[in-house]
């Protein structure tokens, strides 16, 4: 709300107005029509809050002992797919297609974008199916029951073991009792294979598999509050790090009571964190965060661009991710992913980071000029990752930055573009930033808005659409001036090298860079009274080596993932 | 013969013995043996077409209801010709919502996009989702009330990519997800029951009565938020039941599976630029296929846009950057500026908006090939809207080129261009610039009033309230 707040006075700036002019208000509203009454929607958007007018100075030094809030999750579409296999890992199961959840910020996983619609009910329902046909027709690879137990008593066990998983959590006695009833009269009913078919389908069909309920521990815990309980916990942890459910220790921990205690938890985190699983997962967030996921959208012209093809999209999309996983998995260090000085390049991208082919085949770690390329935004397949068309785009590097980065996002455009600009001579532009800082001059509803944009945009200038460092465009030499946009302190800059190291000390970047952490890992917006939680997040990567790990160990140890509000 | 629905609401004023019934009042649209219902079809294609280019050729002063061989089609528009005596044009039609709307859009595009369906505006603080039910939710809603009439309230289908969100919206931010896979949507058109239909019913039965248990349960430990979302899980798969038990599309309707080759052998890659028209034909089928089968009575399709090589387009011509570029340059004040060469990009716009249409137009070609059962066509009993986000590549919401094909069960009247009056601020001529913001045409709500209404809807005006003024009367037969 405060982002949009602030998006809408900007964009007064932008085009002179918000609300129509005196003479174009609409008349009054008319009486209500008797329209049929429409389904009612849960609240999509988060409870708003405004900064109090006034507090105490050091808000921070007694943070909340409780989370904010704590919407129900749906399992993301990814989620529904990893849990259903690990369900089953010795099943051959069918393809599994959830509906696309939408994308709300950088990811996609987040509540407000989990309403349900018929499609996805249908899907959850022949999903279900699906998987249950398949299970049952391979009960040999996961039952218990051998061909002489086909009972409705060892369904009953069978499907009581399977419902523990499912619900990610022990039954209780009435849950227990009443499934059991209803798979035994399904098997007496219908047959083993199909009563256990039944039971299986209802297991995936539950809300209590496709959503992940949190009500928190019986007794009351910190004010505002309760401590959500082991077997919650449990399944927070396995879907940050794994995006899907509990393994048999995992469980086992929260069976012990190990989780309640901060010890315990963050063994268990640390254990989680130290799997190839939780290493994509990282790594997504990260591609995510970034905008890295939009290399696949990317087309450039053939005659300017002749060696950006398939395979070359292929080679910058692994080239950023050894970047990142060498930055965040192994030197787990927010300076090296900020600052690093190397890249991974093959013959086909060696040109790009204009060093030698490497000798071997695959790709190989270089050290770079430290004077040209610091940190991932100097990768070309982050530089490569904005551009279109005929070229890069000066504008969309600006907008990337300053909403993922900054977390300060780019007002909207104005509803009209491009209306009257004024005619160039031919020697006044020569390069992009002189094409781009023409127009967006001459257009009254477009310069406040562009001067934020351009001022961080202008500082990749050094690099052409694929990341090669340049300097020269169209003969004529590159500008890469600019301006980082910091709160209360706008900086100017000189490359994105100047950029890369005045955003890797900036506690503003730190913030938005855990902010991003928070809404991932939390799957919801983060709201004012979450920043205390948030700031000492940005600490923890600023300070000391700037350990990932550690902020990420941060985050679990927190009240916001640890708790959830009393349920009104 | 075809029902007489004018005819059937007058002898029923005159049996109940009183006055004269509304035009839009409700009638019964479960379909009586041998009473053929009426669909709806929403084709949306893409960004609008050129001003200028296709509006029909009438003087400037004259009448504002051209009928019949007062009017033709023109440009990019002309492929409709054969469908002319069912087609309804409008002048001065826009989208008035997205200009009045106090929440800016994240972006031109967006800003279509969320109202192009909705009509209303956008909920504060949001730029980025619709804020209302869509006119095909609405519509589809309200034919399945109070019971469901079709499997499938609605199908909404897109022959683009995954990630793109539709115009179509269950209510205030919550888009309706675009299905793009044909196999899929066959499987949900056309279950099959592994031939034993009445076993298979009493399971799911069995099993959806257990999982009820479990929603019933877990809604008592929730708070009010929460609540609401488990609810509306609860509403949709009690609505999935009924429909599932209850609702079978018309065996006997149904296409060949042939029809899904291209996706059955292409894999993911029918979705790649060199299958474009086969997947547009395949989703096309499959949308008219939904609607002969009674499968559903309302479909949502939207059909992407032509790939650059099909209309001779390739990026950096006449210095644009891509077909976005070169829309707008084309579209905007200063196309002889910003083109090298303007009449031939201009000429390549047209060319693509015409191939555009013509998918529009093969869709119509599709509905009027199926033969329904008191020998009419399943177009005579379809109302088909051409929409999209924008009116044209200056990202301009005023002036729509929006077309509506059918008469609605002789609801409308058909064969019209219709000139609605546009008032300017300030007594400027009309011209691409920003003028278009200052003009007044009529509000797009009143023609999904219009749509409401003939699909036998009681509904005084759709959308947002201050801004719809209700229907078109000069649609009315």
């Amino acid at each position: 709300m405060r982002t949009r707040l602030v998006a809408l006075l900007a964009c007064t700036a932008c085009s002179g107005e918000i609300l129509p002019s005196v003479e174009d208000r609409p008349p009054p509203p008319a009486p209500e029509a008797a329209v049929p009454e429409a389904p009612a929607s849960p609240p999509a958007t988060p409870p708003t809050e405004q900064p109090p007018a006034e507090g105490p100075a050091d808000a921070c030094a007694t943070p909340p002992l409780a989370a904010t809030t704590a919407p129900l999750r749906r399992l993301s579409g990814p989620e529904y797919v990893n849990t259903v296999r690990d369900l089953f890992p010795a099943v051959e199961l069918p393809a599994l297609e959830p509906v696309a959840d939408e994308r709300i910020g950088a990811f996609r996983n987040d509540v407000l974008g989990q309403t349900p619609s018929a499609l996805h009910v249908e899907r959850y329902a022949s999903m279900a199916e699906e998987v249950a046909r398949a299970a049952v027709a391979q009960l040999g690879a996961w039952s218990s029951c051998g061909p002489e137990d086909r009972t409705a008593s060892c369904a009953a066990a069978l499907v009581d073991n399977l419902a523990f998983k499912t619900h990610r959590r022990p039954l209780t006695p009435s849950e227990q009792s009443r499934l059991g009833s209803f798979t035994e009269e399904a098997v007496n009913e219908h047959g083993f294979e199909s009563g256990v078919e039944m039971a299986v389908t209802a297991l995936l069909e539950s809300p209590f598999f496709i959503y992940r309920p949190e009500l928190g521990a019986a007794e009351p815990g910190p004010a505002g509050g309760v401590a959500l309980d082991d077997y919650e916990l449990a399944s927070r942890l396995s879907y940050l790090f794994w995006q899907s459910m509990p393994d048999q220790e995992l469980f086992d921990a929260a069976a012990s009571g190990a989780l309640s205690t901060e010890t315990g938890l963050l063994e268990q985190a640390q254990r989680l964190l130290a799997t190839d699983r939780a290493r994509e997962v990282i790594l997504g967030f990260y591609w995510d965060w970034l905008g890295l996921d939009q290399l696949d959208d990317v087309r450039l012209d053939d005659e300017r661009f002749p060696e950006f093809n398939g395979a070359m999209r292929r080679d910058l999309e692994r080239s950023a991710r050894q970047f990142l996983e060498k930055a965040v998995l192994e030197d787990d260090a927010y300076e090296s992913l900020m600052l690093g000085s190397f890249g991974f390049v093959n013959d086909r991208t060696a040109p790009l980071f204009d060093v030698e082919a490497p000798s071997a085949d695959g790709f190989s770690l270089v050290e770079l000029d430290s004077s040209r390329r610091r940190g991932i935004l100097t990768q070309p397949g982050w530089l490569a990752a904005t551009s279109h068309g005929i070229g890069h785009s000066p504008i969309f590097r600006g907008v990337k930055v300053l909403d993922r980065v900054l977390c300060t996002p780019a007002p909207p455009p104005p509803p009209e573009v491009l209306d009257s600009v004024g005619d160039p001579t031919n020697e006044d532009i020569c390069t992009t930033r002189d094409q781009v800082a023409f127009t967006h001059s001459s257009g009254a509803s477009c310069v406040t808005c562009h001067e934020l944009i351009d001022g961080v945009g202008f500082a990749f200038e050094e690099y052409d659409a694929l990341g090669r460092w340049r300097t020269e465009e169209n003969g004529c030499t590159v500008d890469a001036s600019g301006r980082l946009p910091f709160r209360g302190n706008a900086q100017l800059v000189n490359g994105a090298v100047d950029v890369a190291e005045q955003l890797a000390e900036s506690e503003q970047v730190a913030q938005c860079f855990a902010s991003h952490w928070f809404r991932f890992a939390l799957g919801r917006s983060d709201v004012w009274r979450d920043r205390c939680q948030i700031e000492a997040l940005g600490r923890q990567v600023l300070e000391g080596e700037g350990s990932l790990r550690e902020m990420m160990l941060a985050l679990v140890r927190s009240p916001a993932f640890r708790t959830r509000p009393a349920v009104e | 013969m075809k029902f007489d629905r004018r005819a059937a609401l007058r002898m029923l004023a005159l049996s109940a013995g009183g006055g004269v019934l509304p035009w839009w009042a409700p009638r019964r649209v479960a379909a009586d043996p041998g009473q053929v219902p009426l669909r709806l079809l929403i084709l949306d294609v893409g960004t609008g077409v050129l001003r200028g280019s296709w509006e029909p050729d009438a003087p400037e002063e004259g009448p504002a209801i051209l009928r019949g061989s007062e009017w033709n089609f023109r440009g990019p528009h002309s492929v409709y010709a054969p469908y002319k005596s069912r087609a309804t044009v409008f002048q001065n039609l826009d989208m008035k919502t997205a200009k009045e709307d106090p929440t800016p859009g994240d972006n031109a595009h967006i800003n279509g996009h969320t109202h192009q369906l909705t009509a209303t505006f956008r909920p504060t603080g949001q730029g980025a989702l619709g804020g209302g039910e869509s006119i095909d939710q609405f519509i589809a809603r309200s034919l399945n009330q109070p019971r469901p009439v079709t499997r499938l309230p609605s199908l909404e289908l897109t022959t683009g990519r995954s990630n793109q969100r539709g115009a179509s919206y269950a209510a205030s931010e919550q888009p309706i997800p675009f299905e793009r896979e044909a196999e899929e949507v066959w499987n949900r058109v056309f279950p099959s029951d592994d031939g034993d239909a009445a076993g298979l019913a009493r399971r799911r039965s069995q099993v959806s009565d257990f999982v009820k248990g479990d929603y019933d349960r877990l809604l008592t430990a929730l708070g009010a938020e929460d609540r609401a979302k488990i609810q509306q899980m609860q509403d949709l798969r009690r609505d999935l039941e009924v429909r599932r038990t209850t609702l079978s599309p018309r065996a006997n309707r149904r296409p060949s599976e042939s029809i899904l080759e291209p996706y059955q052998t292409l894999g993911r890659d029918v979705h790649d630029a060199e299958h474009y028209e086969q997947r547009v034909e395949v989703m096309t089928k499959l949308a008219a296929a939904a609607l002969y089968a009674d499968a559903t009575r309302v479909v949502t399709l939207r059909i992407d846009r032509p790939p650059d090589d099909r209309f001779g387009y390739s990026k950096g011509r006449w210095g644009t950057r891509d077909w976005h570029d070169l829309d707008h340059k084309v579209s905007g004040n200063n196309r002889d500026r910003d083109l090298s060469d303007p009449v031939q990009a201009v000429d390549l716009i047209t060319t693509m908006q015409r191939l555009y249409a013509e998918k529009a137009k093969a869709a119509l070609d599709e509905l009027a090939s199926l033969e329904e059962t008191d020998g009419q066509s399943l177009l005579d009993h379809t109302l088909v809207l051409v929409t999209s986000h924008i009116a044209d590549g200056s990202h301009d919401i005023t002036r729509l080129p929006w077309l509506v094909f059918g008469d609605g069960h002789g609801a409308f009247r058909t064969d019209q261009y219709l000139r609605f009056l546009r008032t300017w601020k300030d007594d400027r001529p009309p011209s691409f610039s920003g003028d278009q913001w200052r003009s007044r045409g009529r509000p797009h709500n009143d023609l999904f009033t219009s749509l409401a209404q003939a699909m036998g809807i009681a509904v005084d005006r759709f959308g947002e309230a201050s801004v719809a003024t209700g229907p078109i009367e000069e649609m009315r037969a």
